[in-house]
């Protein structure tokens, strides 16, 4: 099934050669995690990061579903 | 140093020119801790009900904490206050760098300046000693020259210089205390207090260090957040506050011509990965910090020239001078942050009021006539670093914006306050409530005005299930959807508001100690910390009550000026934003009202006038400001 990933900030440096701006389509099997998906692309995962699913927030581990559209940035602070 | 602090204020008479060293008993520190609080008990006790912002009555305050000056990450800051002249109320700024430690060794816990001086002058402390020195010389001068000449007149390379440019001595509204040319205490126009008490500088220089209770303890600690630092704050180092970009244009909360919008076409030309691969030189540091956040550019033909001594862009920079004023442009903006830095300006209420501006101007409000021909339309990338110019020497319409947005509405008229985006006189920073709600609140509640580093943002709370660890210190267990306004969200807003205020009393780094999950140190860490240095067995309830005294101190202030009701939202909170993830987000009027509401009773503040009530000025030890507010 096909996904959709947008990259946001320094997350961008991750997208794939495919990609068009910050945004990807992305070929993922059945079952496939959002977890899943950014260990296929090498997207780290260490620290803070706002990840949404169709517009709304929601757990790394969430199971993916045809024509989602992923949203990852990096989630740090304001600015003095 | 025996200890982590000197027990030592040094006073200052600029009228007189004399100096005199105060010796406050431990009891003192233990209570106000530093940085706000404790300057907050000198502009409380000092500053005369009515003063003029700007006459020799008020009393700026620049102090340190019992933690200032200790090798660990994140607590080289300083604090200063004052009363604002551009809300009238309370004002008060935090500023990191070398200038917060190198104070402390040069032998002061704090210093209280009042009157003016005849002519212009400049303290030096060095080792315990305070003079005042002719600075005639340096008068008019920017930043990086009256710097440099301060070193070379007293033979030091290693003195540390706070000072004001020519914007501070202008008397601009916005005006900030400038140290190593390039960290501000921004916020509230302390740097005209300055201006008006014809103090260019505080040079300092000392050997004195401060000396922990317990060094092996902090010597664990400040290792042990170092090694947390990639863990927690992922890329932050590397790309600082710019990262934020990013996550802004994503959540559609990145202020867009004059916060109409929360997203921005061009975001990427202006993010952190843009300015790290094409203008950044260096990653730059506080004193004993190993986060090197800072930002240094060096630009050199691209239509506009930056100098890296005068550092680099925050977040809210980018986005005050960027996107909210329509412009892409990373030179220009850049060149605005120098010029800002050189001549001592807040770049986030100078950003914020040529927004304004502008759209004034696009709506005919202001015309070619009274720009001086300044076409100040959003996009403008020459009109808007040309603004930044004449704001910071009041020339031409300079000399109207740099009384800040909401005089410059007042003055202006024509129908101008509509597009004001502002809180208790102080514009807002590049943080939208239409994305995170209690930010609303706390704009208009906040004692010195709209600020986004006052409480915890409502993404770190977004969400179902159990909240993150560090916010189960305060209690806070279950997870609020970000767009609730409900009292558990209004809870969450008032405890993590004293958690920053705290941290703001001890004058650490709200990102590197934070209640926030990204923060390399939280709640745990602080009770550590503070004992490791002092020695005092104090709890998280001893701390957190510092903060809510600090808070309700700035707010007996503003209650004794008749200036405690919270700020009604600026009228532009209430339409909808356009376009991206945010589109058609707004404000409801009677959610913000009982907001405001469930806000004050919570604090224990009267729900029409705002002021502290005496039963809880009494429960903080606040009884002897209480019978001062009535």
């Amino acid at each position: 099934m096909q996904v959709r990933i947008t990259l946001y900030g320094s997350l961008r440096r991750w997208l794939p050669p495919a990609a068009s701006g910050i945004s990807a389509s992305v070929s993922v099997d059945e079952g496939t995690t959002i977890l899943d998906l950014m260990n296929s692309l090498a997207i780290p995962h260490e620290s803070g990061l706002m990840i949404m699913r169709n517009g709304s927030r929601c757990p790394i581990d969430t199971p993916l579903a045809p024509g989602d559209e992923i949203v990852l940035a990096p989630m740090v602070g304001g600015g003095m | 140093m025996e200890r982590s602090y000197h027990g030592k204020i040094l006073h200052v008479d600029l009228t007189g020119g004399r100096t005199w060293v105060e010796t406050p008993p431990e009891s003192f520190y233990r209570k106000y801790m530093g940085g706000s609080a404790l300057g907050l008990y000198y502009a409380l006790k000092e500053i005369p009900v009515g003063a003029d912002p700007l006459g020799p009555d008020n009393v700026l305050v620049l102090s340190l904490s019992v933690v200032t000056g200790l090798p660990i990450s994140g607590q080289s800051r300083a604090t200063a206050t004052a009363k604002s002249p551009l809300t009238g109320a309370i004002g008060d700024g935090q500023a990191g760098g070398f200038w917060p430690a190198e104070a402390k060794a040069a032998g002061y816990d704090a210093i209280v300046m009042k009157g003016r001086a005849p002519k212009p002058v400049y303290l030096w402390i060095h080792d315990g000693q305070a003079e005042l020195r002719d600075a005639s010389h340096l008068w008019g001068k920017i930043t990086g020259e009256a710097e440099a000449l301060i070193r070379q007149e007293l033979g030091d390379k290693r003195i540390e210089v706070l000072q004001i440019g020519p914007a501070g001595e202008q008397l601009v509204r916005f005006a900030c205390l400038i140290n190593m040319a390039n960290r501000a205490n921004g916020r509230t126009g302390l740097g005209a207090v300055m201006g008006s008490k014809n103090l260019k500088a505080v040079a300092v220089r000392g050997k004195d260090r401060p000396r922990a209770a317990d060094p092996e303890a902090l010597q664990r600690l400040a290792k042990w957040g170092a090694q947390n630092i990639d863990r927690t704050m992922g890329t932050f180092p590397l790309y600082g506050t710019a990262e934020t970009v990013g996550l802004q244009q994503a959540s559609g909360g990145l202020p867009t011509y004059n916060f109409r919008q929360g997203v921005f076409d061009r975001f990427q030309d202006i993010d952190g990965v843009t300015m790290y691969d094409t203008i950044l030189v260096k990653r730059d540091t506080c004193f004993a910090c190993a986060v090197r956040c800072k930002r240094v550019v060096d630009i050199q033909g691209k239509g506009f020239e930056v100098d890296p001594l005068y550092g680099g862009p925050e977040y809210e920079t980018l986005a005050m001078f960027g996107s909210n004023c329509g412009i892409a442009d990373l030179a220009a903006i850049s060149k605005a942050n120098e010029l800002c830095n050189k001549y001592g300006l807040d770049t986030i209420s100078c950003g914020g009021t040529i927004a304004w501006a502008m759209e004034c101007f696009e709506k005919g409000l202001l015309t070619a006539e009274d720009t001086g021909g300044l076409e100040l339309r959003f996009g403008n990338v020459e009109a808007m670093v040309e603004a930044v110019k004449l704001i910071a020497t009041r020339q031409g319409i300079g000399d109207l914006l740099a009384e800040g947005s909401v005089r410059a509405a007042r003055k202006l008229g024509r129908g101008s306050e509509r597009f004001l985006v502002a809180a208790r006189g102080q514009e807002y920073p590049a943080h939208m409530p239409a994305t995170k709600r209690t930010l609303g609140v706390i704009y208009s509640v906040n004692p010195f005005g709209a600020d986004h580093m006052s409480h915890e943002h409502d993404p770190e709370i977004e969400g179902e299930g159990p909240a993150h660890e560090r916010l189960t210190r305060f209690g806070i267990l279950n997870r609020i959807p970000m767009h609730d306004m409900g009292p558990d969200k209004i809870r969450f807003a008032l405890y993590t508001q004293y958690m920053y205020s705290l941290a703001d009393s001890l004058d650490v780094c709200q990102f590197v100690w934070g209640p926030a999950s990204w923060s390399p140190f939280g709640p745990d860490e602080y009770i550590e910390f503070v004992r490791a240095a002092t020695g005092w067995p104090v709890s998280l309830f001893e701390l957190i009550k510092v903060g809510e005294r600090r808070l309700n101190m700035m707010q007996a202030f503003n209650a004794r000026e008749g200036l405690a009701a919270p700020d009604t939202l600026p009228p532009r909170m209430f339409e909808p934003l356009s376009g991206g993830p945010s589109d058609g987000w707004a404000l409801d009027p009677e959610e913000m009202k009982q907001a405001f509401r469930t806000y004050l009773s919570m604090a224990g503040w009267d729900v029409e006038t705002g002021a502290p009530t005496r039963g809880k000025l009494e429960e903080l030890g606040l009884g002897w400001i209480a019978g001062r507010t009535g």
